[in-house]
């Protein structure tokens, strides 16, 4: 039976998590409020502050390597690149948090837009679904010391309803159904930081 | 400067805790029995509402475990808010049994998996003298606790290794002989329960609830 969400303890050395960080620093000061999907800001259900990270950075490829490792052993989905060509840096300070949220699911599709093209014969008329790329993984890489912050936990519901957390594991890839419900609870002290991204592919079949 | 608790819980790999539990005889329960009437062995563990049954506990043989027995189940959310207190650090909690030892138990020297990263081990009754529970500390000396109902003993059970020698008999050599002629159990019995948390700023978050 396939897992909701797998985890890589990458065992990442240290100092190459610091030279990342290091890397990504540029990207702190760059820093805003996080918005929703739909590109509000609701500070009820998400407290954060992020930057983006493009998907030229050497960052996105190791992530990419761990994405398709573990699609491969466990989701078997069709993917095809990361969503928006972007990553998020994401921070997370005392008193933030993400509320419970899915990454994508069919409510966040749209009806696929369907096209009739004429052929050089009449009736000879073909229907063209115009396919889009649906998110169907999310990931997010633990950059923090678990005993540097209070709270913060990548929180999942199965689909009894049961809870789990992410390993805070520094270096840890947690990747998992974009389907699945999750959160981020609110940080109690200190700073997590977190790389996130999400994997699209053509539209579930 | 004398040490906090939990320096000498990070020091040490254990903590005694006297009187963690204030009136043990709350949580009392009489050494189960078989249909039979004979002292009953084994695992149960509880689910959903569901019982299930192995004949053989196969971490000691001569005893009877219960994983998950309802009637504990708000006592580990109230030693867990102890153990913060104690220990200064935030817990979740991962599962929690307890086990009546029969005569003869041993628990064979062994770490824990990572779900019992914080474990105690709390004493509910007995009917024999202390057994001591022993532990190998950090520096590789070993030491032992012994408790009183009520009393436990909180320890790091994936990197302190404990076990205990046999648990022996109640009675004296004449009055087994007598028990054996009457064909009657000896009723010698040790009941501890076992909670487990792991460090909520610790490694192990994932074991939480025992995932």
């Amino acid at each position: 039976m396939a897992n909701l969400a797998c985890y890589e303890f990458t065992n990442l050395p240290i100092d190459i998590i610091d030279i990342l960080e290091n890397d990504v620093k540029d990207f702190n000061d760059k820093t805003h409020t996080s918005e929703l999907m739909d590109s509000s800001v609701n500070k009820d259900i998400r407290n954060s502050n992020n930057a983006w990270i493009p998907q030229s950075h050497w960052i996105a490829g190791w992530l990419w390597y761990y994405v398709q490792k573990t699609n491969n052993k466990n989701f078997c989905y069709e993917i095809t690149d990361i969503d928006g060509g972007t990553l998020q840096f994401t921070h997370y300070r005392e008193g933030q948090y993400y509320d419970w949220h899915q990454d994508g699911d069919i409510d966040l599709l749209n009806i696929p837009q369907v096209e009739v093209a004429s052929g050089n014969n009449i009736g000879q008329e073909q229907a063209i679904i115009r396919g889009e790329l649906v998110r169907k993984l999310s990931f997010s890489l633990q950059l923090s010391e678990p005993d540097s912050y209070r709270g913060g936990e990548l929180e999942f519901l199965d689909n009894c309803g049961n809870p789990f957390f992410a390993p805070k594991q520094r270096g840890t890839m947690v990747v998992f159904d974009s389907r699945v419900r999750h959160r981020v609870r609110e940080v109690k002290s200190g700073l997590r930081k977190s790389i996130v991204g999400w994997v699209v592919g053509p539209r579930w079949k | 400067m004398e040490m906090t608790e939990y320096e000498q819980f990070m020091n040490d790999g254990y903590l005694y805790a006297p009187q963690l539990i204030i009136d043990p005889s709350n949580l009392y329960c009489p050494p189960p029995k078989d249909e039979k009437g004979s002292l009953a062995y084994g695992t149960i563990g509880y689910k959903n509402g569901k019982e299930i049954s192995v004949p053989v506990d196969e971490q000691v043989p001569t005893s009877l475990s219960r994983y998950s027995y309802p009637p504990f189940q708000h006592v580990h959310e109230l030693v867990r808010k102890s153990l913060e207190n104690i220990l200064e650090m935030d817990l979740f909690p991962t599962y929690y049994f307890d086990r009546f030892y029969w005569k003869d138990s041993v628990l064979i020297r062994h770490v824990d998996r990572p779900a019992c990263e914080i474990s105690v081990s709390i004493q509910i009754s007995s009917n024999t003298n202390p057994w001591p529970f022993c532990f190998k500390k950090p520096d590789g000396t070993e030491t032992s606790v012994t408790m009183k109902d009520g009393d436990g003993v909180i320890y790091r059970g994936c990197d302190t290794e404990h076990w205990r020698d046999k648990l022996q008999s109640r009675y004296n050599k004449i009055q087994r002989a007598y028990l054996k002629y009457r064909k009657k159990d000896d009723d010698t019995y040790h009941h501890q329960i076992f909670f487990h948390f792991v460090n909520a700023q610790g490694n192990y978050v994932q074991h939480a609830f025992d995932r």
